[in-house]
């Protein structure tokens, strides 16, 4: 009878092929959870919230703010940049307001909705500079907000 | 840390489950817990780790000796931390995640952490349920008003699977 050592079969077992069903991970403790989510960006962190009632709110607790857009954002700011090019002025700027305005309302948002006193040790903001670029200077203040916001939080 | 002559640069560390480890000192301050011990001259004998089993623990330390063995190289460092995870399977992850939080090791922390994280990124609600096990135990009107509160989100969210 031979038996053959287990490392003979070199089974590469690691998490992408590890899914047994069972719910471990809802089982860690909410600042692991936290942890893990605050590695994604703000809007996955957020989403996260729809898995179970265990995962509800984690979201406002995480300690890195990761604004990055997705590809499909940035694909319309890049659409927008091109038709800039195109076109003079205008209508362009109140559109290009429109859209930082928005992004700004959900960064806003998401920095109301922050709990606890907790010190944040990242804060990413993507902010193309042809937008940025088109605010007048009173029209800079969200920023200067998220600065002392960043501040605040010892970022 | 203590400076006086005599001080072992090897510290013993105890498993919950009573399993003894030596470890190279400096190598074991990585973990700040440790760290604070032997800063206040508690770690003479044996530190006792309540927390950590021996399985994790031998893993922690391997890790330890594995990282506190290259310069101060960010790039080294990282790329030893991604292999060294490349084997690992949910269980240990979690089992490491939590030792890390317990001993206080932010860079084992932060990876394990930035490794479970990437699991779930650019996915589904869905696929995240189906991939670790997660119940869904919102009724679907809750489930239709967290989705509400949070709508921006999943128009936002791009997934690379099919849902």
């Amino acid at each position: 009878e031979k038996i053959v050592a287990a490392s003979n079969y070199k089974i590469i077992n690691n998490i992408d092929n590890d899914d047994d069903g069972v719910d471990k991970i809802s089982r860690l403790p909410d600042d692991i959870l936290v942890s893990i989510i605050s590695r994604l960006t703000v809007a996955e962190a957020v989403c996260t919230s729809v898995l179970s009632t265990r995962w509800r709110g984690l979201h406002k607790y995480i300690t890195r703010l990761d604004f990055s857009p997705t590809s499909k954002q940035l694909q319309a700011f890049k659409d927008q940049e091109k038709k800039r090019g195109r076109n003079k002025k205008g209508d362009d700027r109140v559109f290009e307001e429109e859209v930082v305005r928005s992004c700004a309302s959900i960064i806003d948002r998401t920095l109301d909705s922050l709990k606890g006193g907790a010190a944040l040790e990242e804060i990413r903001l993507y902010l193309p500079w042809f937008q940025i670029n088109t605010w007048s200077e009173d029209e800079t203040w969200p920023i200067k907000r998220w600065l002392y916001f960043a501040f605040s939080k010892k970022v | 840390m203590a400076a006086e002559t005599g001080t072992p640069t090897t510290l013993t560390l105890k498993s919950n489950d009573d399993e003894l480890f030596s470890v190279a000192e400096s190598a074991a301050i990585l973990s700040v817990t440790i760290r604070n011990m032997v800063e206040d001259g508690c770690a003479g004998g044996v530190i006792p780790l309540d927390n950590v089993d021996g399985k994790t623990l031998a893993s922690v330390i391997t890790y330890m000796n594995g990282i506190s063995a290259i310069p101060a190289d960010e790039e080294k460092k990282k790329s030893y931390r991604d292999k060294f995870l490349s084997d690992k399977d949910f269980e240990t992850l979690a089992d490491m995640v939590l030792a890390a939080n317990y001993l206080n090791m932010s860079c084992l922390m932060d990876a394990v952490s930035a490794k479970i994280a990437q699991v779930m990124e650019k996915k589904s609600v869905g696929w995240v349920r189906r991939k670790f096990g997660i119940e869904n135990d919102y009724t679907p009107e809750e489930e239709a008003a967290v989705k509400e509160e949070h709508k921006w989100t999943f128009e936002g969210v791009e997934t690379d699977d099919d849902n």
